[in-house]
C-alpha cells in the first residue's frame, strides 16, 4: 500500500489544482463530512504548496503517449493500480484524521477512455451512497468519455476538470497524438451546459440535484510549446467567460522526458508562472481584461515587472489617484493596494481625510503605491507620473538572485484562496 | 491648615481574564464614568509605582446587557469583531477595545464602531482578522489521531485563543464521533460527543508535548495512517521547485510541533536556523 500510494501519489503531482473552495455541503446524515466555501490548506510541501486534497491517480498505466506527460505509455517506469475499495479506505481513514478536505481522483487511461471514466465515478458513488461521505471530489474528466459517464460523474463530484494542458489546438496535436482541442472543449462544453441547466432548475424546485457545484476548471502548461503570454491570457479569459470556469491553473512545464518536440531547458519556468498567476488574478479580482495586461506590441509578460505594475508604466495618464476622490475601481489599479487595503480606504473615507499613515496601517507598499498617488497635504507630491523613473523601483531583481525569494507574492499556487 | 485633595486620576481596571469578565468591566466603567488608565487582566497585571487599582467581578447580567446594547447598535459584524479581538490575548487589546466600544455608543448610532481611521478602531480590527486568520489554518492543521476505542484526539497550541472557534465547523463535520481538541498552551478542552460540546479545563502537565507523543495515544492502525500520510506529504512534492522559504510562510515553524508530516529529519531540511520551540 505504501510503494501503491508512493507511485500514484508522485504521478499525480504534476497536476498544480489542489482547491477544496466553491461547494458548500452540509453533512449527510448518519454520515460524515462536509464542504467549506472558502476551501482549507491542511498542510503545505517543501515547494510550498498546498495540501487540500488527496490527489491520486487511479491508475498511471496509460494507452496515450502524451509527449510531456510523466505517465505516457512509452516511458519505462513502474506501474500501479488502486482497487476501487482502496481509495474509497484511504480517504475516508485521511478525512477523519483532519489530514485532507476531501479527493482528486484522476487517471491515466487503462482498458478504454469509458471503462477509466466509469472506474473514477465507481470510486465517488461509494464514497457518496455506501460511505455517505459529505467532504470534497474533485474528479477528472478523461476526454473522450461518453456524455452519460461525464453527467453522472458530476452528480457525486464538486468539482470537473478536463486538462487542456497544451495552449494552442497546433502545439496539442504535435505533442498529444491522441488528443485536440474538440476532445478537451466537447466534455467541457457539455459540462458547463450541464451546470448551467441544473443550477436553473434548482432555482424552481432543489428536488434537482445539484451539477458539479463547485463547477470547472483546467490546467495550462506553460514553457512546452511556443505560445505568448498573449495567447495564453486570451485563451484563459475566453474559458472564463465562454465555458464559465471556476479556475485556469498554470503549470511551469516541468521536464520529465527527454524528447525531440520538446524544448531543452534547465529549470522550470517559474517566474513565468507566477506573471501569469499575478494576470490571472488581474482579470478575476481586479476587473482588468486580457489586452489590457498583454496586446500585440507586448505579447509577452515582463518577467522583471509585476503585471499591474507593468499596466500602470503604460498608463501614466491613470495617474496619479487621489484616494479620497477615487472610485473602488481606479483605485484597485493603483500598484501597491490590495483588495483588501482598497476596501478600507472606501470604507474609511466616510469618516474623514485618508492620509498615508492610515494607508500604511491598511498595509498598502507604499514604497509602490506612493508614486502614483496624489497627496495634497505632501510638500512635493508628484501631479504627474514618470514612468521612465519609475520603472527601476518597481522592477524586481533578477530570477537568478529571487529563485526562492517568492513569497513576497501573494499570488502563489496555493489555489484555496480562489 | 491646607486641605490635602488627592485627585483621584485614571485607574486601572482588573478583571478575571473571560471575555464576560471584560463586558462587565465595560458595563461599569461606564456607568461610573471611571476615568479608564487601561484594563488588564489580573493574572497579567503588572503593578507600576502610584497606580491606582479596581477589581471587577464578573456579573452576567451586566455583560449581556453591554452585548445585546452592541449586537444591537453596532450589528452582528461588529460584534463579532469585538469578541475576535478580545480573543487574540494581545497586550493592550482591552484597552483598545474600550476605546473602540466608547466610539460605539457614541454618536447618532453605531456606525463610529466602523471608522477604521481610529488607530483604536484599526486595533480592534486588525487583532480581529489575525484571530479569523488563525482559526481558519487551524481548520487545517488539526490532526486527529484515533484512540483505541475510537475517539479522537489533538492537540494544538496557537497563538490566539481560538479553541471556541474551531467548535461549530468541527461539530459540523463530525457530528457522529467522539473528539477532543485540547490547546495545550492555555489547557482547556474542546471535546464534542453526540451529546454536544464543551470546553473542559485541562492540566497542561499532562498535555502530550509533540505529535510524537500524541502518537502514542493512537491505536497501532493509526499509525499505519500515519505513516501513509507522510509518504503522501513526501511524494507529492515537486523537488524541482524547492521553496522552503514559501513553504515555511504559509506553515509556520512555531505549528509543527503538533504536525506529524513536519518531523524528525524535516525540521532541518529548511535552510533556517534552528530556533527552540515555545
Amino acid at each position: 500500500m505504501q510503494n501503491k500510494l508512493q507511485i500514484l501519489s508522485a504521478a499525480a503531482k504534476y497536476d498544480v489544482s489542489c482547491s477544496s473552495s466553491g461547494s458548500t455541503r452540509a453533512t449527510p446524515n448518519g454520515g460524515m463530512g462536509n464542504a467549506a466555501a472558502s476551501g482549507i490548506c491542511h498542510s503545505f510541501t517543501e515547494d510550498g504548496r498546498c495540501v487540500s486534497l488527496l490527489k491520486i491517480l487511479l491508475s498511471n498505466v496509460c494507452l496515450f503517449d502524451c509527449a510531456y506527460c510523466v505517465n505516457r505509455r512509452s516511458n519505462d517506469i513502474p506501474r500501479a493500480t488502486f482497487k476501487v475499495s482502496e481509495v474509497v479506505d484511504l480517504t475516508m481513514e485521511f478525512y477523519k484524521r483532519n489530514l485532507i478536505e476531501g479527493l482528486f481522483l484522476s487517471s491515466g487511461v487503462f482498458g478504454s477512455v469509458d471503462t477509466t471514466m466509469e472506474a473514477l465515478v465507481r470510486v465517488a458513488r461509494t464514497l457518496r451512497l455506501e460511505h455517505r461521505f459529505g467532504g470534497y471530489i474533485h474528479l477528472k474528466t478523461i476526454p473522450g468519455a461518453s456524455p452519460e459517464l461525464v453527467a453522472q460523474a458530476g452528480l457525486y463530484a464538486d468539482r470537473l476538470s478536463v486538462n487542456i494542458e497544451i495552449p494552442s489546438d497546433a502545439s496539442l496535436q504535435e505533442l498529444a497524438p491522441e488528443k485536440n482541442f474538440p476532445s478537451v472543449f466537447t466534455p467541457m462544453n457539455s459540462i458547463k451546459d450541464q451546470i448551467v441547466n441544473h443550477r436553473a432548475e434548482r432555482r424552481i424546485t432543489t428536488k434537482v440535484p445539484s451539477f458539479a457545484p463547485a463547477g470547472q476548471t483546467t490546467q495550462l502548461i506553460v514553457g512546452a510549446s511556443p505560445e505568448s503570454d498573449l495567447q495564453i491570457l486570451k485563451l484563459a479569459s475566453g474559458l472564463y467567460g465562454q465555458q464559465q470556469l471556476k479556475r485556469v491553473y498554470y503549470s511551469g512545464y516541468i521536464p520529465v522526458n527527454s524528447d525531440n518536440r520538446l524544448p531543452v531547458i534547465s529549470r522550470p519556468p517559474l517566474r513565468r508562472e507566477n506573471r501569469l498567476y499575478q494576470a490571472d488574478w488581474l482579470m478575476r479580482f481586479y476587473h482588468f481584461q486580457y489586452d489590457e495586461i498583454v496586446d500585440s506590441q507586448y505579447p509577452d509578460l515582463d518577467p522583471d515587472l509585476d503585471p499591474k505594475a507593468g499596466w500602470a508604466l503604460r498608463h501614466p495618464e491613470w495617474f496619479p489617484v487621489d484616494v479620497n476622490r477615487a472610485d473602488y475601481e481606479t483605485i484597485l489599479r493603483v500598484p501597491g493596494i490590495g483588495v483588501k487595503s482598497a476596501k478600507l480606504i472606501v470604507q474609511g473615507r466616510r469618516f474623514g481625510t485618508v492620509r498615508m499613515e492610515h494607508l500604511k496601517r491598511f498595509g498598502v507598499a507604499l514604497k509602490r503605491a506612493r508614486p502614483f498617488l496624489y497627496d495634497p497635504h505632501a510638500i512635493g507630491s508628484f501631479r504627474e507620473v514618470r514612468p521612465d523613473l519609475l520603472r527601476p523601483l518597481l522592477s524586481s531583481p533578477p530570477e537568478s538572485t529571487q529563485l526562492s525569494l517568492f513569497s513576497d507574492s501573494p499570488l502563489l499556487l496555493t489555489g484555496t484562496y480562489g | 491648615m491646607v486641605d490635602v485633595h488627592l485627585h483621584a486620576g485614571p485607574e486601572v481596571l482588573l478583571y478575571d481574564g473571560s471575555f464576560e469578565g471584560f463586558l462587565t468591566v465595560v458595563f461599569e466603567a461606564t456607568r461610573d464614568r471611571i476615568e479608564v488608565d487601561r484594563i488588564v487582566a489580573k493574572a497579567n497585571h503588572e503593578a507600576r509605582l502610584f497606580e491606582q487599582v479596581r477589581w471587577i467581578e464578573l456579573k452576567t447580567e451586566f455583560a449581556e446587557r453591554v452585548w445585546n446594547g452592541l449586537v444591537q447598535r453596532a450589528g452582528k459584524d461588529v460584534a463579532a469583531m469585538v469578541h475576535g479581538a478580545f480573543l487574540s490575548e494581545m497586550p493592550g487589546i482591552e484597552t483598545a477595545l474600550w476605546n473602540h466600544l466608547k466610539l460605539v455608543f457614541s454618536g447618532a448610532n453605531g456606525s463610529l464602531g466602523k471608522n477604521v481611521l481610529d488607530v483604536h478602531v484599526h486595533t480592534v480590527y486588525a487583532a480581529a482578522q489575525k484571530v479569523q486568520h488563525e482559526a481558519h489554518r487551524f481548520l487545517g492543521f488539526v490532526r486527529f489521531s484515533k484512540a483505541p476505542d475510537g475517539s479522537l484526539y489533538s492537540v494544538i497550541a496557537p497563538d490566539h485563543n481560538i479553541l471556541e472557534r474551531l467548535g461549530p465547523h468541527f461539530s459540523a463535520r463530525f457530528p457522529n464521533e467522539t473528539w477532543m481538541i485540547a490547546d495545550s498552551r492555555r489547557g482547556i478542552c474542546l471535546r464534542h460527543d453526540r451529546g454536544g460540546l464543551q470546553i473542559l479545563s485541562v492540566d497542561t502537565k499532562l498535555l502530550p508535548k509533540d505529535a510524537e507523543e500524541v502518537a502514542r495515544i493512537g491505536s497501532p492502525q493509526d499509525a499505519r495512517f500515519r505513516d501513509l500520510w507522510k509518504t503522501y506529504y513526501d511524494s507529492v512534492n515537486i523537488a524541482q521547485r524547492a521553496n522552503p522559504r514559501l513553504m515555511a510562510s504559509h506553515l509556520p515553524r512555531k505549528y509543527w510541533r503538533y504536525l506529524p508530516e513536519r518531523q524528525g529529519s524535516r525540521q532541518i531540511l529548511s535552510h533556517h536556523k534552528e530556533e527552540p520551540i515555545a
